[in-house]
């Protein structure tokens, strides 16, 4: 009984290894050939959507958008009819093709063409089909359609992406998100941020591309998502403040920091550092003398940024009393504060203390500045 | 010999076989098991990699920034083209630290003429202790300002890495090999786990077999296998190894194995653990698995991950000897490691490694060889004594090369089906008869050379023994 049963099973076995096999090699004669008619149908819709995009056409769209939208109609006819599109099935692999090419395009185009495209997703019914697809059970596929959603600029997708907001799969609430910030622009900063409730780094580093984008005009927005109850957000306002660098951001700063939160002041130090602004030097200056250890070390790296003299003191304390790490920063911040700044390291390459003087020593190194006890003149 | 010895030897024979059937079906069980979990984890990174457009990343101040640590001895002949395929790599903020551990050759010389190196007086600050740190140079010319190359007194791999360590700027440490060659992304691609979750504390990534490809400019810019066979059954070993293994153990938090060739960690665990331990030749098993126990020890919730898709490749030994020393080594630092953190097995302080992880690597990995010779052991002598049912061995026999070549097929579908590196139908059908031929010498090979390394620990042998490469094809 046991030996038939072992028989069965290897038997099975063999079977599945076979047919994975055979199955194996079928596919990718298989996916070899369909590569190479997608291909040639994609070929086919980029010449033709060229034609479409890059045709003349009168009048300008903010002028006279109706009659522009009228237009546009002939154009899209012609597109259907060099590319056979009769059939509306999802299907039809040409219909796939021209919304796989247009997709590719579309985040590259911009200005009038930006409308042409978008009109075209719409002509073709690509924004209906995916009306649907944002609700779908399945995550991967509603995180696919907010993306798409996003490189359409499909408006009516709105309200759908902002519930998509609260989605229980992170993917879904980044890819929508973007396509909220795709779509709406500037405008979409604030609800975007005051309906997240946490943010990881990789949604982080996917937001703040866009919104580094919007330079100074997201400045406003920003200030009003850094009132968000949740700490994550908040921190990422703060930083994206400090990337965008405009003054402006300052006094909201300075509030934010005299709130005992020390991962807010960490980032705001941060901030200040960036920006640069001499308002920030009297703060920097008291978190330099912080009991926190991360905001002493916050406050040197944004002391090296700004290069005032007017903080070197305090720096000097930190050179010859901190751990490795602070020592670093306060070194380089007095390496970058001039006059005063040499005087300090000079100081300290002769104390006793060995790592003291190695770190003044690597940054007068740095500057060119030999010490005299290390034969040449100051 | 006599009635009474030859019964106790069929006796033996007998429970041997019992025994080796009941742990032949557990360990199949296991492996389909993995194969399964892999599978789902494969499809799983495949659909998150549909939303990831990586170049964000290397756009973003927020991504975090790394330092390369480049080990090297006696690398003439190539660390120049290693560390500027290094320098050239796609991320936002690295450094490459290059270490020459006290090379003999000119390795240290090459470096300085070639990237116009100047010694600087860069502090040196052993948070982890090394040999002695003779030199910091750094290039004076701009396009290799993130290069730092240290010269130091020979310690070993793992000194030179922990050199590496304490002269590293930022919070993220990426280990390789110096005549490993990254793909362009793969920065980009390990790093992402670590913005994705905040309890990720290492990554592995899958490490590819050169031999065969196409090499320009320290760059792979066509795939394809050897036409040898013996890097040919390494790459479906390797297969086997990282996406229905290793890819199976990072979805559980269970991976012990970072490859040394290519891991990226969180500097402050490696340090607060001690970074490498230097008098073994598994340190990149041990680390990893040191940094498992600290967590675990102390209740910090992490995970240790592997990413199926930044690649790493590198040279395979296409001779016997060099890769028996490859496999010896490899076993006797799986074994040095097992013994130095036995504690681990059966606690429950270490959840999935101590009762899953851990077993697995001492009863399959470690002692699976073992028990294999002695399975032909007893094959041999049960056929001298006329004991062995021809029919019952034939099939045992065939069932075991079944399973065998299923899983290395399932392997080959894992890769087919999600990252298709081989273009070529022919390198396809090549990978499917090499998994079934590897049943019949390869396989008992590596068994010997894995036996071997019991009696090579037990006599104190900790050297890495001469890997000799003949270099990418260019």
């Amino acid at each position: 009984m046991f030996f038939l049963f072992v028989l069965i099973t290897t038997f099975l076995a063999l079977f599945l290894l076979a047919t994975g096999a055979i199955g194996l090699v079928v596919h990718k004669v298989r996916s070899g050939f369909m590569e190479t008619r997608r291909y040639a149908y994609d070929i086919t819709a980029r010449e033709f959507l060229n034609v479409y995009l890059f045709s003349d056409i009168e009048p300008d769209p903010a002028e006279q958008p109706e009659l522009y939208q009228e237009r546009l109609l002939p154009l899209l006819a012609q597109l259907r009819t060099d590319l056979r599109l009769h059939s509306a099935s999802r299907s039809n692999p040409r219909r796939r093709s021209l919304k796989r090419v247009a997709l590719t395009l579309s985040s590259e185009v911009i200005g009038e063409t930006r409308i042409r495209m978008t009109r075209l997703f719409d002509h073709f019914g690509f924004v209906d089909d995916l009306i649907p697809q944002l609700a779908d059970s399945a995550w991967w596929v509603r995180a696919n359609a907010c993306r798409t959603a996003g490189l359409m600029r499909a408006e009516p997708a709105l309200p759908l992406l902002e519930r998509l907001l609260d989605d229980e799969n992170e993917d879904v609430r980044i890819e929508a998100a973007q396509a909220m910030l795709d779509i709406a622009g500037v405008a979409g900063l604030a609800p975007v941020l005051m309906r997240l409730r946490e943010l990881s780094l990789w949604m982080q580093v996917r937001l703040s591309r866009t919104v580094l984008e919007f330079r100074g005009d997201a400045v406003p927005h920003l200030v009003v998502g850094i009132r968000s109850e949740h700490p994550q957000v908040q921190g990422f306002c703060i930083d994206l403040l400090g990337m965008i660098g405009d003054v402006s951001a300052v006094p909201v700063l300075l509030e934010y920091i005299s709130f005992e939160v020390p991962a807010v002041q960490r980032k705001s130090l941060i901030a200040f550092g960036r920006i640069g602004d001499e308002r920030a030097v009297p703060v920097i200056q008291r978190f330099l003398g912080s009991e926190e250890r991360e905001l002493r070390l916050a406050a040197a790296r944004a002391a090296a940024n700004l290069a005032s003299p007017a903080i070197a003191y305090h720096l000097h304390a930190l050179l010859l009393k901190d751990d490795t790490e602070v020592r670093l920063a306060a070194a380089e911040a007095l390496a970058r504060s001039g006059e005063t700044g040499v005087k300090s390291l000079l100081y300290a390459s002769r104390v006793e203390d060995r790592s003291v003087r190695l770190i003044a020593l690597q940054f007068l190194h740095d500057l060119g500045v030999v010490p005299s006890g290390e034969g040449g003149a100051a | 010999m006599n009635g009474f010895a030859r019964e106790l030897l069929q006796t033996l024979l007998i429970s041997y076989s019992g025994f080796i059937v009941a742990y032949f079906v557990a360990v199949n069980l296991f492996y389909f098991s993995m194969l399964a979990i892999s599978f789902g984890a494969i499809v799983h990174y495949i659909r998150r990699h549909l939303f990831c457009d990586y170049r964000v990343i290397m756009q973003s101040e927020f991504s975090p920034a790394i330092s390369i640590i480049a080990p090297a001895y006696n690398e003439s002949a190539t660390c120049i083209e290693s560390t500027t395929s290094l320098l050239k790599l796609n991320y936002p903020q690295a450094e490459v630290l290059f270490v020459n551990d006290g090379s003999r050759d000119d390795t240290l010389a090459v470096m300085m003429k070639h990237f116009d190196l100047v010694r600087t007086e860069r502090a040196y600050f052993p948070a982890v202790p090394t040999k002695a740190v003779k030199g910091i140079y750094v290039s004076r010319r701009a396009e290799y300002r993130s290069l730092v190359v240290v010269d130091k007194e020979n310690g070993g791999k793992a000194d030179a890495l922990n050199v590496g360590i304490n002269c590293s700027r930022y919070p993220l440490i990426c280990a390789i090999d110096a005549d490993s060659i990254l793909e362009d992304d793969a920065l980009l691609k390990v790093a992402k786990p670590f913005l994705d979750d905040e309890r990720v504390v290492a990554v592995g990534g899958i490490v590819r077999i050169a031999n065969g490809c196409t090499i320009d400019r320290g760059r792979v810019i066509d795939v394809r296998l050897s036409r040898r066979a013996l890097p040919s059954f390494q790459v479906v070993e390797y297969f086997r190894a990282y996406l229905s293994g290793r890819m199976g153990w990072g979805a559980l938090n269970g991976l012990l194995i970072i490859s040394g060739a290519f891991g990226l960690f969180r500097k402050d665990i490696v340090l607060a653990v001690g970074g490498y331990k230097h008098d073994t030749v598994g340190e990149d098993m041990e680390l990893v698995v040191r940094m498992h126990r600290y967590c675990c020890e102390r209740d910090i919730p992490y995970r240790v991950e592997f990413v199926p898709d930044p690649v790493c490749w590198t040279e395979a030994p296409e001779s016997l000897k060099v890769l028996g020393r490859q496999r010896n080594r490899w076993h006797r630092g799986l074994l040095d490691t097992l013994l130095i953190h036995r504690r681990m097995l059966f606690h429950p302080t270490y959840k999935v490694l101590g009762w899953l992880a851990f077993p697995y690597f001492l009863f399959i990995e470690l002692l699976g060889p073992l028990l294999e010779l002695f399975g032909y052991i007893a094959v041999i002598t049960g056929f001298a004594l006329g004991v062995i049912n021809v029919q019952i061995f034939l099939l045992f026999f065939m069932v075991a090369v079944v399973y065998g070549v299923m899983f290395s097929v399932g392997a080959v579908i894992l890769e087919e089906i999600s990252f298709h590196r081989y273009p070529r139908l022919r390198d396809l059908v090549k990978l499917l008869v090499f998994g079934v031929i590897e049943n019949f010498g390869y396989r008992q090979i590596t068994v010997w050379w894995r036996v071997k390394s019991f009696w090579d620990y037990f006599r104190g042998v900790k050297s890495w023994g001469v890997m000799t490469r003949t270099g990418f094809k260019k």
